[in-house]
């Protein structure tokens, strides 16, 4: 082992602090999401307000749009359409975004410095803020299961409707063409396809979140000695 | 060392970066040193002080300083202690 195999080590070490940075700026971002998602959500109600007082009394869309002009009854598509889908694309959308933002963020500032070696690695890792590095690493992991979930999501809002439509096209018993009937069982259908889909992503979460963990044990082990640390022979 | 090292331990780095010059050309005028190391020449002789009572340095009559075998070694004691810490690092890659 090396001058050079500590500097590597080291920009490692500075390239996860990056992440950090990086993962803490994304997430500095989630408030803003979450108000535009309840304001996607509520402009959705709006919309079927307006729709509802406007147009189902007079019966132009009940015929297909799934309302009837009888009473408040409300099929479970419509009701998906209109709320679930807007705010659900609102969430990708958003987090898309997300992503380019934080892309912009500057990065790397520590790399010049290390190009004078050893003395500057030990700068660096003396000068590093364990504490908010540590906070930083569990924010990570927050931010991993956000964005599974967010695919997970997405995998659901592309699949599920297709293989409702594909259902409803089968020729089934009467009982079998009950909507809630057929929810359920495409929802039970999809749902080992959407997480064979995702078997990779999965697989990556779960070893991310472990190889985090052990990292943190390592980390903070680091961090004790390098108190003590000091020049003698 | 300015007053608030004085009354703690040296920075390693300015330390590290004394002897790490030191170990590319061996026997430097103080002014030189001062100029590669990038430090202020009062700055330099108070860690010179401090390194030469630790026997790292040697300062010859005519202000040459020369790294001794301890100094050498202190450095290198320093990396490779580190480097069995932050080498048992597996960073992951997202």
């Amino acid at each position: 082992m090396t001058e050079d195999d500590l500097v590597r080590k080291v920009e490692e070490l500075m390239n996860l602090v990056d992440q950090v940075k990086l993962y803490r700026k994304a997430l500095a971002y989630i408030p803003d999401l979450a108000i535009a998602v309840l304001s996607v959500t509520c402009v959705s109600l709006l919309i079927f307000i307006l729709v509802k007082i406007c147009f189902i009394t007079s019966g132009i869309f009940s015929s297909f749009s799934g309302f009837t002009s009888a009473g408040s009854y409300m099929s479970p598509e419509v009701a998906l359409l209109l709320f679930l889908l807007p705010s659900l694309w609102a969430t990708v959308i958003g987090m898309l975004l997300i992503e380019l933002k934080v892309k912009k963020v500057r990065t790397g500032e520590w790399s010049s410095l290390l190009k004078e070696g050893a003395p500057a690695a030990i700068k660096l890792l003396m000068e590093t803020d364990w504490e908010s590095l540590f906070s930083g690493i569990m924010l990570m992991k927050l931010w991993l299961a956000i964005k599974m979930l967010n695919w997970l999501f997405l995998s659901y809002i592309i699949i599920l409707p297709i293989f409702q439509s594909l259902f409803i096209l089968l020729p089934l018993p009467l009982f079998w063409t009950h909507k809630s009937i057929i929810g359920l069982i495409t929802f039970v259908l999809v749902t080992p396809i959407i997480l064979l889909i995702n078997k990779k992503n999965i697989k990556e979460f779960y070893r991310n979140i472990k190889s985090i963990d052990l990292l943190i044990i390592d980390l903070r082990w680091l961090y004790n000695e390098l108190k003590g640390a000091r020049l003698e022979a | 060392m300015s007053s608030r090292e004085r009354g703690s331990k040296p920075d390693l780095y300015v330390a590290a970066r004394i002897i790490k010059t030191l170990k590319e050309n061996n026997g430097m005028k103080r002014t030189a040193l001062a100029t590669a190391c990038d430090l202020a020449y009062n700055r330099l002789v108070k860690y010179l002080d401090w390194m030469s009572e630790k026997g790292f340095v040697e300062i010859d009559g005519e202000g040459v300083v020369y790294l001794t075998p301890k100094g050498e070694e202190a450095y290198n004691r320093l990396v490779k202690w580190i480097l069995e810490y932050i080498g048992r690092l597996k960073f992951p890659r997202f």
